[in-house]
């Protein structure tokens, strides 16, 4: 290896030391000769006699220090820099297809990298698997602290088992610069579940995670190394989070994250009250993960895990039994559920229009080759062996595919910068670009791969001698492979663009969907305050806004909220939790959980959601004060009163009191738009302040407005009134139709995602085609130019033409509609209400196509339409 | 590597390992002694040397570098290393056999 670099670097340095000494030696010959009595002139040319021809043996002395191997491949490399600058509008034509490949592929490759094959940051984290129960309601695994002290150590699967809080918790950094951080809250064994140690400092004991044990906290590195300039003196130190002082005693490790994928910023201990677990309806829920033991399977884990569901809800009713399941599912699974799949549909197809991009250039390259051949013939001719001609070759495209790899990178970059800037939430999963080692060695592999697909065809064509005989012939078989590989191209375009067409469907599917609640001319605000506000505070804070927003004239209706829609109520309750008077209560675990919201009474109004039974909250409900007002939604009104009447129905919310239903409010569909609505209720927010201000989402705010006024102006006079209160706090306004938009966020990206593919093939297909058209016409010339001496018309020339292209197209249909068929499976668990074999689309896809495909023949066919005989019968 | 000792063609290799025994050398020196001492009998294209030298010194049995020569031309001087002194051996023996051997072959006809 050594001797490689050796001979690489140091290759102008051995050509010197050799000439060098072979004139230093025909120096001292000559000196010799000199003192023999020759003349100077006699003693130089004695000299080089004696020594021989002293070019071969340069030559034959310096292969001792290199490769030779090596130095044909150094040649090939410049000869084939050469050629490829020889002629920039193809080399500048080829290197944009591959760029656009290439870059496509690699930009989808770091979107989907993280979920498909990057492992996770921790020990062994195939043994890592979430466990726990999952209902209607959440169907992500989960626990109720009850149950996950009881079952703790003695489930023979897990080695061992931790848990953390679920859910976002923002905590306020109350020091000098206050920052709203992220907090977690963790149980003392879950980093050492996950094999992480804290690149400084130690994990929380167990003492530490008991209740009202002194407050430690544990920093994420990029805290450490923001607010704490990456010093090692921070352990000890006091970290004033909320109000409340921690320890700092620990910094996590650079790449660690969370199991749920979340942003944190400081790791607390979760200091669960066990004791209190034992009241199961007041019990924490708890995001559960164990550590398998060596040789079981999440599967073989499930269903050890059956006889806990099985104590759980023994007494259950049987149709509730049903919703409720048990699984350990590996950390990969849990983490990334369902956008699995989508993210190989988006590679596959990423990588099939690198495909049909490789193969187009494979095409360009042919028709360079073909007008090359004389060349080739000449150089076989002259003793270049024919493995020779074809390593040319390939060096040629490999030099091609690595430029375009290169060019295909920066372009994927700014592909992926750009997406981000416009949107940081448009790609799922992704919120900053890992522009890492693995996508560069991908990005390499692609391009060496796609030089090696397309450099091969041309290269291992035999240039025949054919070609000196001065009438231009190309033997059929050539044209036989590009006419396949338009005729591939347009098939894949055509799958490309029923893909999209799909997409596109879908997302309008998804956008017409009826949500059950009007969105014009709503605008809406949320903002959250922190921990560290006191309760007065924030009723102050809450009443003066109040005031000042609807003394505002032009205000139609002015609704407060903890909580809006889409997106689920932060606020929930397990369903068994809600009794009826009079009723045995349901069994614990079942009915999943009931999200709430407490509103106040305008909320239904702002949001047209329509009142099936009922009517909202209004002053007269203050009046009653013995029994407060609730509005249910239709599902959980049907849930709790399949039979009877819910309207004036008292219902039992454990322990905060009973409540009767005033109303029956229609169904919101809160979570994403293909997931049936969920039951919920609402609470009146006037009615008892304390009902917005208990439980630990007291501090969000949300307000909407429905005004006939602009947009604009109402979202700034929106911020600007919640500014002049609060100056300091981040204000999300939208309006409530942007907000929705955001439901169909997945199905946005992929219609856009397909629609770029689809263009990129349509482009690739219909350039082939007239490439191939143009070909063929060139080639007919002294054939048109006949048929036109001989009197055919200019329009039946270039009916002939167009028509000997649409085969191609029609071909092409044919198979992309069968292949579109075949790979409709692939694409079901994207769409929404659309059929992924739907009749319509691939119907308007292949019209168009084929219309494309007239379209690209007809330039050259018109061209071909001009041809005078004269000078087609002139052409060699 | 070529097998160039089982050969007649190894001849050029041990001339020129032979004549490095005697002492460091340029390679113009190298062709002057073999000359000399053969009386001109072996009188090879002086050229065809370096291609023997620059092998040898690959395969590290001889070591080269730049010096001053007495009347002041730079040269590439070539030294016998320790596998070189072995290889020399190795060839003369085998020169021996082959040269008994070619003799016996000449003597019996």
């Amino acid at each position: 290896m050594k001797r490689f670099w050796h001979a690489l670097f140091r290759r102008s340095r051995v050509n010197a030391d050799i000439s060098e000494e072979i004139q230093s030696h025909l120096a001292m010959r000559a000196d010799l000769e000199r003192q023999r009595g020759l003349t100077s002139a006699e003693a130089q040319a004695a000299a080089h006699r004696n020594f021989g021809n002293a070019t071969i043996i340069f030559e034959d002395t310096r292969q001792f220090h290199f490769y030779p191997f090596l130095e044909s491949i150094l040649q090939d490399l410049s000869q084939a820099s050469r050629q490829l600058r020889r002629n920039p509008s193809f080399s500048i034509t080829v290197l944009f297809i591959l760029a656009l490949g290439i870059g496509a592929s690699t930009a989808v490759f770091t979107v989907v990298d993280g979920v498909l094959f990057r492992p996770a940051p921790y020990t062994d984290p195939g043994r890592i698997v979430a466990y726990g129960i999952t209902a209607p309601i959440e169907t992500r695994e989960f626990l109720f602290g009850f149950d996950y002290l009881y079952w703790r150590g003695k489930i023979p699967a897990f080695e061992a088992v931790t848990s953390m809080f679920p859910g976002d918790q923002d905590c306020d950094l109350t020091e000098t610069n206050p920052a709203r951080l992220a907090c977690a809250h963790v149980e003392s064994t879950f980093l050492p579940l996950f094999g992480v140690q804290p690149v400084l400092g130690r994990n929380f004991t167990q003492e530490e995670d008991r209740p009202h044990a002194s407050q430690v906290a544990l920093l994420s590195y990029n805290l450490w190394l923001t607010r704490y300039g990456g010093r090692s003196s921070i352990l000890g130190l006091p970290i004033s989070l909320d109000n409340t002082t921690a320890k700092i005693i620990g910094v996590l490790p650079r790449d660690f994250v969370m199991p749920t994928l979340r942003r944190f910023d400081v790791i607390l201990p979760q200091q669960l009250d066990e004791a209190a677990q034992i009241f199961p309806n007041n019990g924490a829920t708890l995001r559960t993960f164990a550590r398998l033991r060596p040789g079981w399977t999440p599967a073989q884990a499930s269903s050890a895990l059956q006889p806990v569901l099985e104590r759980d809800i023994s007494g259950a009713p049987i149709p509730y039994r049903k919703e409720i399941h048990i699984a350990a599912r590996s950390l990969r699974d849990w983490q990334s559920g369902d956008r699995r799949q989508t993210s190989w549909v988006l590679l596959l197809a990423v990588l099939a229009v690198l495909m049909l991009a490789c193969m187009n250039v494979a095409s360009l390259l042919l028709a360079r080759s073909t007008s090359r051949q004389r060349e080739l013939a000449m150089r076989q001719a002259l003793g270049a062996s024919r493995s020779r001609l074809a390593r040319h070759a390939i060096t040629e495209s490999l030099v091609l595919g690595v430029c375009g790899g290169a060019l295909g990178c920066g372009l994927a970059l700014l592909l992926l910068k750009m997406l981000l800037t416009a949107d940081p939430n448009s790609i799922p999963g992704l919120t900053e670009i890992h522009f890492s080692v693995r996508v560069f060695v991908f990005a390499a592999l692609l391009s060496f791969v796609s030089g090696l697909i397309f450099g091969a065809l041309p290269a291992f064509r035999k240039p025949s001698m054919e070609v000196f005989t001065g009438w231009r012939t190309t033997s059929p078989s050539r044209t036989t492979i590009r006419d396949a590989l338009v005729t591939f191209q347009i098939a894949g375009s055509l799958i490309m663009l029923t893909a999209a067409g799909l997409m596109l469907r879908t997302l309008w599917q998804v956008e017409s969907v009826p949500l059950g609640l009007d969105t014009e001319h709503v605008v809406t605000a949320q903002f959250t305050l922190g921990r560290s506000y006191e309760d007065a505070r924030l009723r102050v804070l809450s009443e003066t806004l109040e005031r000042r927003l609807r003394n505002q004239p032009g205000m139609n209706e002015v609704a407060f909220a903890d909580t809006i829609p889409p997106g689920g109520p932060s606020r929930s309750m397990p369903f068994f939790a809600i009794r009826i008077p009079g009723r045995p209560p349901s069994e614990r675990g079942v009915g999943g959980m009931v999200p709430w919201r407490a509103v106040s009474s305008d909320y239904f109004r702002t949001f047209q959601i329509r009142l099936l039974k009922g009517r909202p909250f209004d002053a007269s409900d203050m009046s009653t004060r013995g029994i407060p007002a609730i509005v249910l939604s239709q599902s959980l009104a049907r849930k709790l009163f399949p039979a009877e009447d819910a309207l004036g129905q008292r219902v039992t919310l454990s322990e905060s009191g009973t409540y009767i239903v005033v109303g029956v409010a229609s169904d919101v569909r809160n979570n994403g738009l293909s997931v049936a609505p969920y039951p919920e209720f609402y609470l009146d927010r006037d009615q008892f302040p304390d009902i917005w201000l208990r439980g630990s989402s007291s501090r969000h705010f949300a307000v909407a407005i429905r005004s006939p006024l602009r947009a604009q102006f109402l979202e700034s006079w929106l911020r600007d009134e919640i500014h002049a209160l609060e100056p300091s706090v981040p204000v999300d306004v939208m309006t409530m139709q942007d907000r929705v938009r955001d439901f169909a966020r997945p199905q946005r990206f992929h219609a856009i995602l397909f629609s770029l593919f689809a263009a990129i093939t349509l482009l690739l297909a219909v350039s082939g085609l007239y490439g191939l058209v143009r070909f063929l016409v060139a080639r007919r010339t002294q054939e048109i130019g006949v048929r036109i001496a001989l009197g055919a018309s200019p329009t039946g020339i270039a009916t002939m033409i167009v028509r000997s292209a649409l085969r191609f197209t029609l071909t092409g249909a044919v198979l992309g509609i069968v292949g579109a068929l075949l790979m409709s499976r692939w694409l079901e668990s994207m769409l929404y209400q659309t059929s992924a074999r739907d009749p319509l689309t691939i119907a308007i896809v292949a019209v168009l196509l084929i219309v494309c495909g007239i379209v690209a023949a007809l330039a050259p066919s018109l061209k071909a339409a001009r041809t005078h005989p004269m000078t087609a019968l002139r052409t060699d | 590597m070529a097998r160039s000792s089982d050969t007649l063609l190894g001849a050029l290799d041990l001339l020129v390992l032979k004549t490095l025994a005697h002492g460091p050398n340029h390679g113009f020196g190298v062709a002057l002694h073999i000359q000399t001492v053969s009386e001109n009998l072996l009188r090879v294209e002086e050229g065809s040397l370096y291609p023997a030298l620059h092998r040898l010194e690959r395969d590290k049995f001889v070591k080269a570098s730049w010096t001053q020569t007495e009347n002041g031309r730079r040269a590439r001087i070539y030294k016998l290393t320790a596998s070189g002194r072995l290889r020399l051996e190795e060839a003369e023996s085998n020169w021996d056999t082959v040269s008994k051997g070619v003799a016996r072959i000449l003597r019996f006809v």
